[in-house]
Parts: C-alpha cells; structure tokens; sequence
C-alpha cells in the first residue's frame, strides 16, 4: 500500500517562497488561499537572533481530525492517504478548519471568485476557478491530479534546495523514508495522535 | 524569544504575515454561539418543562431549537442549501449526530405540543408518548455541541469532556430559569425544587468554569494561553461580566425570588442568567487557539485577542 508523505528539510529552506508561487500557478487557488506558505519562526534575544524558515502544507495525516468531523463526508481520505475536500458535498460548517491543527484549510467567502486579483477576472482565473466553489473549504490536494500521473506536487519539483522531498512513506527505501530514519524526522504536533504524513528534519 | 501578538496572521505576500505563532480561531463566532446558545436552552427548556408539564415551556424550548437554532446555522453555513447532507456521517461527526437530532427533536416534540395549540391530529395520550420520544433527542440538544467542541483537536482548550459536561449543566440552568420565568409569566404555580435546583446549579457552574479555566494548562500552552486571555484584554472583560451577571447577579435574584416569589424578579434572574450563559459561551468559542505547528514557549507571548 502507498503512503504518500514529504519530508521538509528546514536546513535546506532558504525561504524563497518558490514553493508558495508554484502552488498558486499549479492549483490557481484564489486569493488568501495558501496551500504551500512558508512561515517564518524568529528565536533568541538581540543581538543573537535566528531566523528559521518552516515550509508548511497540509499534513494529509492519516488519522486525520478534519475527516472525522466533517458531517457531509466532503472532507475524504483516499487509498493513498491523500486528504481531499469533494467541492460539491463541502457545506462549509467549517468544522474541519477548527479541528485541523495546522491551519490547512481555508474558506472560501462569496464574493471572492467573482473579481480575482486585479479586480476582474483573467482568462487563467476563468480557467483555474471552475474548480472551486464559494461557501466551501479548500486545502492543499498533495497535487493529487499529479501524482495521479507519476510526477511530484508543483511545491516539491519548484524548490530550489530540495528541501520538499516527496515519497512513499510505507516504502522504507524511499528517500523520506530514508531521510526520516536517518535525521530523525519529526511530525508536527505529534503530541495529537494525528499522524502527519508530513515530516520536518532539522539541520546536520 | 521574539514577542508576538495573538493573533498571528500569515506570511508576508499579500499583505500577510506568516509568522510562526499562535492563532486565535476566526470561524466561529456570533452565529454559532447563537445556535449552541439556542440548542442548549431550547433542549434544556424543553426537558424541565416536561417534567413539569408546561406544554409553553415546551413549545418556546421546540421553538428556540427548530426555528432559532436552526437559522442560526444556516445563516452561518457557506452553502445552506446543502443543509441536509450533514446528515450521512452520524458515525463519527458529531455535527451529523447534532443535525439529526435537531430534526427528530423537531418533529417529535411538535407532535407533543400540538394539542396545546390546539392543532388536535393525535390524541392526548399519544402526543404524550410522542414527548417522551423527544426526550432523548432534547437531551442530545442540550450537551452534542460540547463534543463538536471536543472534536475540535486543533484547539486544545476546547479538547476535553469538560466542555460536554459544561455546556449539559447550562443547558439544564438555562432551562430551569426560563421554565420559573415562564411560569411566572404565565400565572402558573412555579415548582419549589426548581427554585432550588436553579441556585445549586449557578454555583455548579460556577465551580465548573473555574475548573475548566484553571485546568487549561493541563492541555498544553495554547490552552494556557487561552485561559490567559479570558482574564485579560478584550475578551477577559467580556467574560467577567458575563460572570459578574450571570453568576452574581442572577444569584442574589434567584435567592430574593426564591424568598418573595416576585414574577418582576424571577423574569430579571432569568434575563440574567442567560446573558451570562450566551456571553460565556461567546468567550470560550472567540479563544479558541492553534498551537504553532513548532513548539513557541508561552513566555514572551503577548496576549491580545481580537473580539
């Protein structure tokens, strides 16, 4: 059985923001959607500070809250452990944004499909919207319609680090597999019982 | 650690912030307090006026569950006219659970006042049975939402059967003041004991609150945090007046009615008590916190919540 996961290599990001863009090219989320987003995490006191860059993206976890109390079934989990939002079955109760605890989802407020960006619609706009729906959530898809045919999300071919490495996580051979073991890949918030199929490795 | 604000917004394209921090949860607000507000008191209304036999008691608690509730929902819902299909995953989605219950509730507990307005399809009798079959689904009415809160696992101050437990015990408060209120109003004999149970649960609920505020910390630092601000800032002061009203005040009214029996009094205690009951669930619902997905010590966090 596949798992699919990614492991973010927080020693490689150098916070370009890559990831982000070519999420909103590849899946042409509306605005205020940021399925790929890079956060910045500032630590120590001046002058000694630190900046840390932490690529993010929804964790696709394999018990995941967002599905268990969703009511209409429209927050689904496949085969492959691919977290999807059905647009059609979505009656944004927005239960799935509370229970989630990464931030991954996000609504889509009336109104915001009808100007885009720049006040009116653009023909990419025209295109890429068909496939959201007012009133309803939407998250990060794992570029499923990619993967679905062989290739790797946009976020992840985009970087320019490597620090988005995406695989099988039930193939030990795979490299976040072998990333995971060998850096001692942390999931988020493992405290949750969630099970993030997203891991981060911290620096060499 | 580098002081941050609550709430944290995200990333810096767009005009966003994308720090790493804890967030307020933004969702969730006046509406759907509304309608917890409305099922708690509806079910509990509805239970305590049963077993008093005040079919208005129970029609009002119908009607603040099949109309109020009911509104506030689809008033709140991105896609009302999708309504119905919360429905289908009753196994594990408490909302689901909650919308069929509304429903059966609705329906049920129609049956049963039906001959009280005068709409006589059914006889006595089985309109009666009919109100025992809507017990159950009053019940559910008055304490499913705590679990919807429960099952929120991104906000760890809502993650605990307190807030079933919590919600349960205001629902039966609620419903014992309106159900004195009603009766008063009515020019109905109100029942000694409710008098009683009324004052036993303000200090239950009381005593509860205090658990759940100052058990947060047992959940982690974002439930800390949010325990914080609900003695600070914005919403610390909405929260204290609602426990300054609805706890104080509807206690020094509920015990002067209890002694005088004054309708006057009796209806402010009930007022009272349900400004508190909707204010506190207001303030427990906006502090709804995400813990940053690294762990950020509590220390050097401001707290400032946005109302």
């Amino acid at each position: 059985m596949t798992r699919w996961g990614m492991v973010l290599d927080l020693a490689r990001c150098i916070g370009c923001n890559a990831c982000t863009v070519a999420c909103k090219i590849e899946n042409g989320t509306p605005p205020d959607h940021y399925w790929a987003r890079v956060y910045t995490e500032e630590t120590g006191t001046f002058p000694d500070v630190q900046t840390t860059y932490v690529p993010a993206l929804c964790n696709h976890c394999a018990d995941a809250p967002c599905v268990t109390v969703c009511p209409t079934g429209a927050s689904h989990q496949r085969d492959d452990g691919i977290v999807l939002v059905d647009q059609d079955k979505c009656i944004g109760c927005r239960a799935c944004m509370t229970a989630c605890p990464y931030a991954a989802r996000f609504f889509l407020r009336k109104g915001v499909l009808e100007t885009g960006y720049h006040g009116e619609r653009t023909a990419f706009e025209d295109a890429k919207w068909e496939l959201f729906t007012e009133g309803t959530v939407t998250k990060c898809t794992f570029c499923a319609h990619r993967v679905d045919e062989g290739l790797e999300p946009a976020c992840v071919i985009t970087c320019p680090t490597d620090a988005r490495i995406f695989g099988d996580l039930d193939d030990p051979e795979s490299a976040p597999s072998t990333l995971i073991r060998e850096r001692n890949g942390q999931q988020p918030l493992a405290d949750l019982g969630t099970n993030p199929s997203v891991y981060y490795v911290e620096g060499r | 650690m580098v002081e941050q604000s609550i709430p944290t917004r995200r990333l810096m394209i767009g005009g966003h912030q994308f720090l790493i921090g804890y967030q307020q949860q933004q969702e969730w607000a006046w509406l759907i307090t509304t309608a917890f507000f409305l099922g708690g008191v509806g079910g509990g209304l509805f239970v305590i006026s049963f077993f008093s036999d005040f079919k208005l008691g129970a029609l009002i608690g119908i009607l603040a569950v099949a109309v109020g509730k009911t509104t506030a929902h689809l008033l709140y819902l991105g896609k009302p006219l999708r309504f119905l299909r919360a429905v289908v995953r009753w196994q594990t989605s408490w909302i689901s659970r909650g919308i069929i219950g509304m429903a059966a509730f609705g329906l049920l507990g129609a049956v049963y006042v039906a001959p009280y307005i005068h709409i006589s399809f059914v006889p006595n009798g089985v309109a009666h049975a009919f109100g025992i079959a809507a017990l159950p689904f009053a019940f559910l009415m008055m304490f499913y939402d705590g679990f919807v809160l429960k099952a929120s696992k991104g906000i760890r101050f809502w993650d605990s059967y307190l807030m079933p437990v919590l919600l349960l015990c205001y629902a039966t408060l609620g419903g014992i003041t309106v159900t004195l209120a009603l009766e008063v109003l009515a020019n109905e004999a109100t029942t000694k004991r409710l008098e009683w149970a009324e004052i036993a649960l303000l200090v239950v609920n009381l005593a509860l609150i205090g658990i759940v505020v100052f058990s947060a910390r047992v959940r982690g630092a974002a439930s800390e945090l949010a325990a914080r601000l609900l003695r600070q800032e914005r919403l610390g002061r909405v929260f204290l007046l609602a426990i300054a009203v609805g706890f104080g005040c509807t206690l020094v009214l509920a015990a002067v009615s209890v002694a005088t029996h004054n309708a006057a009094t009796m209806t402010v205690a009930a007022l009272t008590d349900l400004f508190g009951h909707f204010f506190v669930l207001f303030a427990i619902l906006r502090v709804g916190i995400h813990a940053p997905i690294r762990p950020l010590p509590l220390r050097g966090v401001r707290s400032e919540a946005a109302v």
